[in-house]
């Protein structure tokens, strides 16, 4: 039984093909895209505003509470990236419910494409707000010794990231599967509710351990009173981090 | 449990594609909204804030107006009523005084119409008085009356004072004798013969009879006179009169 959209091929020409992942992406790019397009067309910023408005604003402020929370530091830079992480996940995940519907998740290739983001976002913020020599320093930290563990632990997570995600959406499919064939009522929509859930909260432990990543690697930039709290975060051990719990529980 | 790499490949742009569209149509309209808004909302409080200032400021001044205003109209009305009270008083006092004045000229006008009336009063008893006394003396009027009179008069030229005489004696060069009645011969012999002894030997006597002696006998030389003259004492009895009348007037006054 493989129900990895990646094998679906809708298209193919030489070694180029389209497959129900990119597709299904597409779906909910032009959904998400379109959908902001449609509310944001028409913003008032007077005393009421419109139901919709409202939703997109909630969400939003939503994802800059959270990521201020966690990094401690102004969301505006942070916010494209991880908000785009957790909104694609998300919606990919609910989107779920709907018949026919393959969540691109659960494809191995696009949690990878997703942690290779994450992979190569880290040291980009973190070059960028400390420069290239103070993010480097980073690996020697607390001695040279952990250099090469921190790089091994910079691949592990990565790929942690990736597999997590997958792992928890491909389950949750094949479970649904499963027990279709075994109890075909009843039990696959307390399944599928479950695995409702657990797509948000698999968005939101993506998005915020890649902030999580993002804040441990421009830790020179946090607010001073919270500097020793802080200063433990360091590339190889996020766990330390107030979203370590979260993480653990995954 | 492979990986497509061309997929990841296809992924990875999708997923930058995406985040720029929804930088683009989500994040950053959102976020401006909310800004604006925001914005609007804190202008508007601080707007609302510096009215409140302002009408506080307001209220204030209308207060300290108002207490001003109180004050003023209470002093002004203390002033009124102290000024009606004042002229009240005045009005009383002027009015009293009118009052009293006219009571006085009322008075004194009374008093004037009194005496006027009194005197007028007594003028007419006096000469009604008088009157009846002429009548009824005119009436008694006889030759006995008469040689009564002349008698008395030779009397009191006879028994006249020396200083009287002595004046009479210096001016006595004419006698004038006028009597009410008319005197006859004998009589005025009698009497020049007097006036030859008593005052001038040499002296002129002319007799002449008046009608203004009521009943009586007058002597005049030059300046100075001796009689006996009813008038006399009709006269007195005139002053006794007025006497007594006055005295009776100021005691009712």
């Amino acid at each position: 039984m493989n129900i990895s959209p990646d094998s679906i091929i809708l298209w193919e020409w030489k070694f180029l093909h389209i497959n129900a992942t990119m597709a299904f992406t597409w779906g909910i790019m032009v959904l998400l895209a379109g959908g902001s397009w449609l509310i944001t067309r028409r913003l008032t910023s007077v005393a009421e505003i419109p139901r919709w408005q409202n939703m997109l604003e909630v969400i939003v402020t939503g994802i800059r509470d959270q990521i201020r929370e966690v990094s401690r530091q102004e969301p505006g830079l942070y916010l494209p990236f991880v908000g785009t992480l957790f909104l694609f996940i998300v919606s990919a995940n609910l989107m779920a419910i709907v018949p026919g519907f393959i969540a691109p998740t659960g494809s191995l290739s696009t949690t990878t494409a997703l942690a290779i983001c994450v992979f190569v976002a880290v040291p980009l913020f973190g070059i960028v707000h400390e420069g290239l020599r103070s993010y480097l320093k980073h690996y020697i930290h607390p001695t040279p010794l952990m250099l090469p563990f921190n790089i091994i632990g910079e691949f592990s997570r990565t790929i942690a990231l990736a597999v997590r995600l997958y792992g928890n959406i491909m389950s949750g499919s094949i479970i649904i599967g499963i027990l279709l064939s075994l109890t075909p009522f009843f039990f696959p929509i307390v399944m599928q509710l479950l695995g409702l859930i657990t797509g948000v909260i698999q968005a939101y432990i993506f998005a915020i351990l890649s902030m999580v990543y993002i804040a441990s690697a421009t830790a020179a930039q946090q607010i001073p009173s919270d500097k020793p709290e802080q200063s433990s975060h360091n590339p190889g051990n996020p766990k330390k981090t107030n979203t370590g719990e979260t993480d653990g529980q995954s | 449990m492979d990986i497509d790499w061309l997929t990841v490949f296809a992924q990875i742009v999708n997923f930058l594609v995406l985040v720029w569209l929804l930088q683009h149509f989500l994040y950053r309209p959102v976020i401006d909204a909310m800004d604006r808004r925001e914005k609007r909302i804190a202008d508007r409080l601080e707007e609302a804030q510096q009215r409140e200032q302002t009408a506080t400021q307001k209220a204030r001044l209308y207060e300290n107006k108002r207490f001003e205003l109180e004050q003023s109209s209470k002093q002004r009305l203390q002033e009124a009523e102290t000024a009606a009270q004042q002229h009240r008083v005045k009005l009383l006092e002027q009015s009293r005084d009118e009052i009293q004045q006219q009571r006085d000229q009322w008075q004194q006008q009374l008093q004037q119409e009194q005496q006027d009336y009194l005197r007028a009063l007594r003028k007419n008893s006096v000469q009604a008085i008088q009157q009846t006394g002429r009548h009824i003396l005119a009436d008694l009027a006889d030759t006995e009356l008469e040689a009564q009179i002349i008698a008395v008069f030779l009397k009191r030229l006879t028994n006249m004072d020396d200083d009287l005489r002595q004046k009479l004696q210096n001016s006595a060069s004419r006698v004038d004798i006028s009597s009410a009645f008319d005197l006859d011969d004998a009589t005025q012999n009698l009497i020049t013969q007097i006036i030859h002894q008593q005052l001038n030997e040499s002296a002129t006597v002319k007799y002449k009879q008046s009608s203004d002696l009521v009943c009586g006998i007058l002597l005049k030389a030059g300046d100075y006179q001796v009689s006996w003259n009813l008038e006399n004492h009709l006269q007195m009895l005139d002053e006794q009169l007025q006497n007594a009348l006055n005295g009776g007037t100021v005691s009712d006054a």
